[in-house]
C-alpha cells in the first residue's frame, strides 16, 4: 500500500516535472501560407505577397521572438535556386508571455521574381516553390507556398526566341582586323538559343564618314528566318564587306524577334588607304575560252617558258551561295575569296586544254575562275594571267 | 551508353582490320628536304595501263609531265615550292570506272638558306573636318588623327619558321579604338618552330582541335605542339584565356585562363583520313562574371575531357565519334548556393565521300548528338546543352542540278514524365538548276528552291502541337558585269491547328559596272501578320552607287531607307529610318605621303515610337596621309 503510494507521487511529480518543462518552452502550433496569386507569366518579372498566419506559444520564463529564415526559393525537385532578401512586414514579432496560451500572428512576405529566376525553374519542371523556416524558442517549423508557372516560350510558337549566345568575328575569328584596301574581308554571326521563333538577322555598317562624328549605320542585308534548330544554333554569313574607304568600319549584327527583343553585336575593322591598284596586265593576259568551245581554254606562249600551271578556282561566294553578295567591288579587282579548286602542270607546249580534262575534288560548284602560271627551267615563275570566269556545267 | 559502347568496337575493328588494298602497292624514294624541286620517283608493284592513272601532288595533276617507265614513275616538280609538308597520291582507275585514290608517299620541304619576308600594310592620316549645318549628336573633333597597320613577319631558316602577324589601332577620338585608348595593338599571333615537328604559338589562335568539348575557341594564350613521329602521334598543350580581348595591356587575356592537353594518334601519319584518335581533358579556372552568353552563369571553375575517333573505311566512308564529360563548379552568389554539376556529352557522324570522277556527284551523312541539360565545357562556349539531335542529309548532283535532303529529329534530352519535353521534326529540301541561258541579258542563270516542314510537339502540363511550313524561291542571273537577283519567301506557322504567324518576304538586287562606276541595288519588303497581335510590314531600300575617274579621283553615294510599320495589338509603331552619305575625293599627291581633299556628306532622319532624331552633316576633310605597302 505505501508502496503503490508512493511510485504514484513519483509519477505525478514526473508528470509535473514534465508539463512545467514543457510549458517553459514556446512552440509553433501551425503555420499556413497563401499568395495573392498561384499562376506565374514567365519571361517577365513579377511580384507575388505571400500572407504566413499561424498560432504560437511562448515559454513561462518570458516573450521569445518569433524568428523567420531567409526565405528560398526551390525548383520542382527540391533544389534551391535563389536565397531570397526580401524582409518580412513586421521584422520581427515578439510572442508575450502567455503562460502557455496560443497567439496568432500574420505576417506579410512580398516577393520579386526575376525572369532568370522563372526561367532556371523551367528548365527542370513547371512548378517553383517558395519556402521560409520560421523559429520560435527552439522549435522549427517551415512553410511553402507552390506556385505554377504558365507555358514556357519554349512551348509555344509565338514566344520570343531565348538567347543562350551571339558571337560576331571576321572570316579570320578576329573581333578587330586592319585590312588593305580592297581586301576580301567576310565576317560571321554564330547565334545559339533556346525556344523557336521568326527573327529578322541585320547586318548594318557604319562608313568612315559617318564614324567621324556620329557613327550611321546602313543595311547591308536583311533577312527573315524562322529559327527552330537548337543543337545547331544559327550561322549567318555577312556579305562581302565593303574595303574602299580608307577609316574606321563599324559592323554591326542584330538579331530581332517578334516581340520587340534585339540582341546585338559590334565589332571593327580598319582600311588602309587605297594603293594605287596593280595593273592586271602581264604576261599571259590574253587566256580566254575559245569562244565556240566553251570548255576549251587556251593561252599565249611565252619564251623561256619549260611548263605551266593551269589554276581552276571558286569563289567562295558563287552564285549557288543564297548569302548573294549586294555590294560588290567591281573596280578591276578580281574577287579575292578563292580556293583552289584543281591545278595541273602542264608542257610547254601545250597551250590548250578542256577542263573537262582536269580532275576536279568537288564538281559540284558550278561558278569557277581560271589562270595559267608559266614556270622556266629552274622553276621560277616566269608569267601569271589574270583570273577569268569558267562555268563548270557547260 | 551501349549504343555507343558497340559502335565503338565495331569502328576500332574497321579499323584495325586490314583494309582492302588495291593490286598495286606504290612507294615514293625518299627525298631531301633542301630541294625545293625534288624528282618524285614512285616504285610500283605492278605495271599501269596508259590512261588508267594520274600523279597527284597535293590538289595538282603531274600527269602530262610524268614519264612512265618499267615498274616506276618518275616527274621532276616543275615550280619551286614553298616550305610545307606536301602528300603524293595515286589516282587508279577500276574496271567499273571507278577512280580510286591511293596514298604513295609524302614529302617535306624546307629551305637550305635563311629567308625573311615581311609585309606591312599601314596608313596614318591626319584631318581636320569642317562642318556645316547641323552635326548629329557628337560633333566632331577639329583636328582627327586615326590609322592602322597590319604586319606579317616570317623568317625560314633550314626547316626552322619563325612568324607572325599583328594589327595596330589608333584614333584620336575616344571609344573607337576597342580598347577604349587612343592607340593600341589589337590582335596578333606569333608561332615558332620546326617544320612539322613542333610549333610555339602565343597570342591569338585556336588549337588544332575540333568537336564536342573544343570547337571556336579562338582565345589569346600559349600553346605548343610536337609530333611524336616514333607513336605516330602529336601533343598539344595550351593555356588560353577565357575572354578574347585586344590591346597590349592584357596580351594574354584578362583574369580567368584555361588549360588542356590534346593527344591525336594516326594509325597513318600520311594519311590522318585513314584513323585517327584523339583524347583531351581542359580545365578553366575564372573569378570574374564575364560572359559570352545573355544568361549564362560562369562556373567558378570547369573541367572537360573527351575522347575522339575519326576514320575512314574503303575511302567510301568517313566517320567521326566523341564521348566527352565535364564537371562544373558554381560558387554560392547570395542568390543560390554553390554547387558541382556534372554533364556527358556525345557525337556520332558517319558520311560517304564523293566518288572521283564521277559524273554523279552524291554524298550522305547521319548524325547523332546528345547533350546533357548540365554539360559545359570551358573550350566550347556555344555548345547547346540539353538537347538530343539525329540528322540525315543527303546531296546530289549532275550537270547543273543540285538537291540537298535533310531530316532533322530534336528533343530536349531532359527524360522525365513530370517535366516538358519538346520533340522536333524538320524536313528540309534544296533544289538548284544553273545553266547558261545564252542570252546577253540573262548569262549564267541559277534557280533554287528549298522547302522546309517542321512538326513540333510539347508534352507536360500545357501540350501543345506546332506547325511550321516555308517555302522559298530564288532566281540569280550573273554576268561579269551585271548580276541580279529575285527571291520570294512565304513562312507560316500554326499552333494547335491555329494560325501563329505568316510571313511574306521579296528581295530584288542588283549589282553593275558601267565604265567605272559599280552600283548595288537591294529592295527588300517583309510582311507578317501576327494573328490576335496585328501585323508587321517592313520594306527596306538600298542604292549604292561607286565610280572611280582614275585612282586619284573617287565617288560614292549611299542611300539607305528602312521603314517598319506595325499595328499591335495595343499600339501601332511606324520606325522609319533614312540615311544617306556622299563623298568625294581627290588625291592631289601620291606614293609614301599623299594628301587628299574629300567632301563627304551623311544625312540621317530616324523616326521611333519613343522618338526622332534628324541631322545633316556636311564635312569639308583635308587628309595628310602616310602610306606604306609592301
Amino acid at each position: 500500500m505505501r508502496l503503490r503510494k508512493q511510485l504514484f507521487q513519483s509519477c505525478l511529480s514526473l508528470a509535473l516535472l514534465c508539463s512545467v518543462t514543457a510549458a517553459a518552452w514556446g512552440e509553433i502550433l501551425s503555420l499556413s501560407g497563401t499568395a495573392n496569386t498561384s499562376m506565374l507569366e514567365p519571361g517577365q518579372s513579377q511580384s507575388v505577397v505571400i500572407t504566413w498566419t499561424g498560432s504560437a506559444t511562448g515559454g513561462e520564463e518570458g516573450g521569445s521572438p518569433l524568428l523567420f529564415d531567409a526565405g528560398e526559393w526551390l525548383d520542382s525537385t527540391g533544389a534551391l535556386l535563389e536565397v531570397s532578401r526580401t524582409r518580412l512586414s513586421p521584422t520581427e514579432l515578439e510572442i508575450p508571455l502567455t503562460g502557455g496560451n496560443t497567439f496568432e500572428f500574420t505576417l506579410r512576405d512580398p516577393q520579386v521574381l526575376s525572369p532568370e529566376l522563372l526561367n532556371r525553374a523551367l528548365a527542370v519542371g513547371n512548378t517553383i516553390v517558395f519556402r521560409r523556416v520560421f523559429t520560435q524558442d527552439g522549435d522549427r517549423r517551415s512553410g511553402e507556398v507552390v506556385f505554377q508557372i504558365g507555358a514556357p516560350p519554349a512551348m509555344r510558337d509565338t514566344a520570343s526566341l531565348v538567347p543562350v549566345a551571339l558571337d560576331v568575328r571576321f572570316d579570320s575569328q578576329r573581333t578587330v582586323e586592319v585590312v588593305p584596301n580592297h581586301a576580301a574581308l567576310g565576317a560571321y554571326a554564330r547565334f545559339h538559343y533556346r525556344g523557336v521563333g521568326l527573327t529578322t538577322l541585320t547586318w548594318e555598317l557604319a562608313d568612315p564618314s559617318s564614324t567621324s562624328a556620329t557613327p550611321l549605320f546602313r543595311t547591308l542585308d536583311v533577312e527573315r528566318r524562322y529559327l527552330q534548330r537548337q543543337a545547331a544554333g544559327a550561322l549567318i554569313e555577312s556579305p562581302l564587306l565593303p574595303a574602299y574607304s580608307a577609316g574606321w568600319h563599324l559592323l554591326r549584327f542584330s538579331v530581332s524577334t517578334d516581340d520587340g527583343a534585339v540582341y546585338s553585336r559590334v565589332i571593327r575593322y580598319y582600311v588602309v588607304d587605297p594603293v594605287a591598284p596593280k595593273s592586271p596586265e602581264g604576261p599571259l593576259a590574253e587566256v580566254q575560252l575559245v569562244p565556240d568551245k566553251p570548255g576549251q581554254l587556251t593561252w599565249a606562249t611565252l619564251p623561256d617558258v619549260a611548263s605551266y600551271k593551269l589554276e581552276i578556282h571558286t569563289p567562295m561566294h558563287d552564285l549557288s551561295d543564297n548569302r548573294f553578295l549586294k555590294e560588290r567591288v567591281l573596280l578591276g579587282l578580281d574577287d579575292q575569296r578563292l580556293k583552289l579548286l584543281a591545278a595541273v602542270y602542264l608542257p610547254a607546249n601545250t597551250t590548250t586544254l578542256n577542263w573537262t580534262d582536269i580532275v576536279i575534288s568537288d564538281p559540284a560548284q558550278a561558278d569557277a575562275r581560271w589562270r595559267v602560271l608559266a614556270f622556266d627551267a629552274g622553276g621560277d615563275l616566269i608569267g601569271i594571267s589574270k583570273l577569268q570566269p569558267l562555268n563548270l556545267k557547260n | 551508353m551501349t549504343r555507343i559502347a558497340v559502335l565503338f568496337s565495331a569502328l576500332v575493328l574497321w579499323l584495325i582490320a586490314p583494309a582492302a588494298q588495291s593490286n598495286t602497292v606504290a612507294s615514293l624514294n625518299p627525298l631531301d628536304c633542301e630541294n625545293t624541286r625534288p624528282e618524285l620517283v614512285v616504285q610500283m608493284s605492278s605495271p599501269l595501263a596508259a590512261g588508267q592513272w594520274r600523279l597527284m601532288l597535293n590538289d595538282a595533276d603531274l600527269t602530262p609531265l610524268t614519264n612512265q617507265g618499267e615498274g616506276f614513275l618518275r616527274v621532276q616538280v616543275p615550280e619551286k615550292l614553298g616550305v610545307g609538308t606536301y602528300r603524293v597520291m595515286l589516282m587508279l582507275a577500276e574496271d567499273t570506272g571507278i577512280w580510286r585514290q591511293q596514298s604513295v608517299g609524302a614529302f617535306e620541304v624546307c629551305v637550305a638558306q635563311s629567308t625573311t619576308t615581311y609585309q606591312l600594310n599601314s596608313h596614318l592620316a591626319a584631318s581636320s573636318e569642317l562642318t556645316a549645318n547641323t552635326p548629329l549628336g557628337q560633333r566632331p573633333d577639329d583636328l582627327v588623327t586615326q590609322g592602322g597597320a597590319a604586319v606579317r613577319l616570317e623568317h625560314l631558316s633550314r626547316g626552322w619558321k619563325a612568324g607572325g602577324d599583328a594589327n595596330f589601332v589608333y584614333d584620336s577620338r575616344n571609344g573607337l579604338v576597342p580598347s577604349g585608348r587612343e592607340f593600341d595593338l589589337g590582335q596578333y599571333r606569333l608561332s615558332w618552330g620546326k617544320a612539322e615537328a613542333w610549333r610555339l604559338t602565343l597570342g591569338h589562335h585556336n588549337v588544332e582541335a575540333d568537336g564536342v568539348a573544343v570547337s571556336n575557341f579562338h582565345r589569346p594564350g600559349l600553346s605548343l605542339g610536337v609530333k611524336l613521329p616514333a607513336l605516330n602521334s602529336r601533343v598539344q598543350g595550351f593555356h588560353q584565356a577565357n575572354q578574347d580581348s585586344t590591346g597590349w595591356q592584357t596580351p594574354l587575356g584578362g583574369k580567368g585562363h584555361t588549360s588542356g592537353l590534346i593527344w591525336d594518334v594516326w594509325v597513318d601519319p600520311d594519311n590522318p583520313g585513314r584513323g585517327q584518335l584523339t583524347g583531351m581533358h581542359a580545365r578553366s579556372e575564372s573569378d570574374t562574371d564575364t560572359t559570352d552568353g545573355f544568361f549564362f552563369p560562369t562556373p567558378e571553375s570547369s573541367r572537360v575531357h573527351s575522347l575522339q575517333l575519326r576514320g575512314g573505311w574503303q575511302s567510301y566512308l568517313q566517320l567521326r565519334a566523341e564521348k566527352a564529360r565535364s564537371s562544373a563548379d558554381f560558387a554560392a552568389d547570395g542568390f543560390s548556393e554553390s554547387r558541382r554539376q556534372r554533364g556527358a556529352a556525345e557525337y556520332l557522324k558517319i558520311e560517304s565521300t564523293p566518288l572521283p570522277a564521277s559524273s554523279w556527284y552524291w554524298t550522305a551523312q547521319a548524325s547523332h548528338q546528345e547533350v546533357d541539360r548540365e554539360f559545359v565545357s570551358p573550350t566550347n562556349p556555344f555548345i547547346q546543352a540539353n538537347v538530343r539531335s539525329r540528322e540525315f542529309a543527303t546531296h546530289l548532283s549532275r550537270g547543273g542540278l543540285s538537291v540537298d535532303l535533310t531530316h532533322t529529329r530534336e528533343r530536349d534530352n531532359l527524360d522525365r514524365s513530370d517535366v516538358a519535353t519538346n520533340h522536333q521534326q524538320l524536313s528540309r529540301i534544296d533544289m538548284g538548276y544553273s545553266f547558261n541561258s545564252g542570252l546577253r541579258l540573262l548569262g549564267q542563270t541559277y534557280l533554287s528552291a528549298n522547302l522546309e516542314h517542321a512538326e513540333r510537339t510539347s508534352t507536360g502540363l500545357f501540350p501543345t502541337e506546332g506547325e511550321v511550313r516555308s517555302v522559298a524561291t530564288r532566281v540569280q542571273h550573273g554576268l561579269e558585269k551585271l548580276s541580279w537577283h529575285w527571291q520570294v519567301s512565304h513562312i507560316n506557322a500554326q499552333s494547335d491547328g491555329m494560325l501563329e504567324n505568316r510571313s511574306l518576304n521579296t528581295e530584288l538586287g542588283a549589282s553593275f559596272k558601267l565604265g567605272s562606276l559599280a552600283t548595288g541595288l537591294a529592295i527588300t519588303r517583309q510582311q507578317t501578320d501576327l494573328p490576335g497581335n496585328g501585323q508587321r510590314n517592313f520594306f527596306h531600300y538600298a542604292l549604292n552607287l561607286r565610280a572611280a575617274s582614275d585612282a586619284k579621283t573617287q565617288f560614292y553615294l549611299n542611300l539607305d531607307y528602312n521603314e517598319l510599320e506595325e499595328q499591335g495589338a495595343f499600339f501601332d509603331v511606324h520606325d522609319q529610318r533614312r540615311s544617306a552619305g556622299i563623298g568625294l575625293s581627290r588625291t592631289f599627291l601620291e606614293g609614301p605621303a599623299s594628301v587628299k581633299l574629300s567632301l563627304t556628306g551623311s544625312y540621317l532622319h530616324q523616326q521611333q515610337l519613343f522618338g526622332s532624331e534628324e541631322g545633316l552633316q556636311l564635312l569639308l576633310r583635308l587628309e595628310i596621309a602616310a602610306n606604306h605597302s609592301s
